[in-house]
């Protein structure tokens, strides 16, 4: 093999070491001694090797304010996180409290309903005899969609009033 | 990537994986074992990166920071270590991005100042100051690679991840920037 290609193979091998960072082979560090130009090569790289690895320091200080400037924001997150969990977790005690709302809000609703279809009736029958029948039944759907809604709002906001109603006994109880 | 399991988090044995998963969870103390584990090797390779002491400080903080705002982001399915460089490497690269831009314009001596000064900056006097130089100059693309090869357990797969680029470019990169900084070597040799 001539001398150029088999320089040429000991430095790509010389490289290969260096990116594995292993030591070169024997057969490798052998040729390197004896031919300058590989030899050139192996040192270039120790010193490229040498500037790779030098890490350097700051002084332990530095890198103590770092670690708590940054240790500081994990924790703030990390309580404010919790404070948002909180105020979205639902109280001890809500579901029974939302059951106990649910049972009195319910108990008139038969009369409440019995009284509305009645009063609609009514209603129906009086207007009957001065609007045409079809403005009649447009007023009764307007009005029963009305009813519906307002019955809606009242049960929907019973899970909201089970909770305030949960929290301000925990705080009555609270010192 | 095995997260080890049945220890609490927290402490010194404890996978990275598992203390990020802490850190998910706000623990101060995983978040400052993981300062301490990862603190030379990644102050070694933002200083390498960027050539200069107080850059990679002030980087480091941010990288940190980043990881801390970002932990909700961290799949603890996989490896940290890539993720944290993956952070640092991109933070490099924002800067030398800006750097270039403020130079844009200024070149010529401002430049070659530049490229001086980052050598003199990095506090190693024990090593060759040639070498720090050259590798300064080196263009990021190519210095990047080359840094990045040099952390400990980074496999080239891994490198590639970190620099968004497929692996076979790691491998050409490598050795393209061993030849820009021999061909370096040659030329001031003959001078």
């Amino acid at each position: 093999m001539p001398i150029d290609e088999r320089c040429d193979e000991i430095q790509n091998g010389l490289i290969e070491a260096f990116l594995e960072r292993r030591d070169a082979s024997t057969a490798e560090q052998t040729h390197a001694a004896a031919c300058p130009a590989c030899g050139a090569a192996t040192r270039d790289l120790a010193a490229l090797s040498a500037t790779l690895l030098h890490t350097g320091e700051l002084p332990v200080e530095r890198f103590t304010a770092i670690r708590l400037r940054v240790a500081h924001e994990l924790a703030e997150a990390a309580t404010a996180a919790t404070r948002a969990t909180r105020e979205i977790e639902l109280p001890q005690g809500f579901g029974r409290e939302l059951v106990r709302l649910l049972a009195w809000s319910l108990l008139p609703l038969p009369l409440a309903l019995f009284g509305y279809a009645l009063l609609l009736r009514l209603g129906g029958a009086l207007l009957g005899s001065i609007l045409p029948e079809a403005a009649v039944f447009a007023l009764g759907l307007v009005a029963a969609f009305g009813a519906a809604s307002w019955l809606a709002l009242i049960y929907g906001s019973l899970p909201f009033f089970a909770r305030r109603q949960v929290l301000a006994r925990q705080r009555e109880v609270l010192p | 990537m095995a997260t080890r399991t049945g220890r609490p988090a927290g402490s010194a044995e404890t996978s990275d994986e598992r203390l990020m998963q802490a850190v998910q969870r706000g623990e101060v103390r995983a978040f400052e074992i993981l300062f301490e584990r990862y603190r030379p090797r990644l102050f070694g390779f933002l200083i390498r990166r960027c050539t200069d002491a107080s850059t990679a400080e002030d980087l480091l903080q941010e990288t940190w920071l980043r990881v801390v705002r970002a932990r909700d982001r961290f799949d603890s399915r996989r490896r940290f270590s890539t993720w944290l460089f993956q952070i640092a490497n991109n933070l490099c690269r924002d800067r030398a991005r800006r750097r270039e831009v403020e130079l844009r314009g200024t070149q010529g001596m401002r430049d070659v100042e530049r490229v001086e000064s980052a050598g003199r900056q990095a506090p190693q006097p024990e090593l060759s100051l040639d070498m720090q130089t050259r590798l300064a100059s080196l263009p990021d693309r190519l210095r990047e690679v080359l840094v990045l090869r040099y952390q400990r357990d980074l496999s080239e797969r891994e490198i590639a991840q970190i620099a968004g680029i497929p692996q076979g470019t790691v491998k050409s990169r490598l050795h393209q920037a061993i030849k820009v900084l021999r061909q370096r070597e040659m030329v001031s040799d003959a001078d």
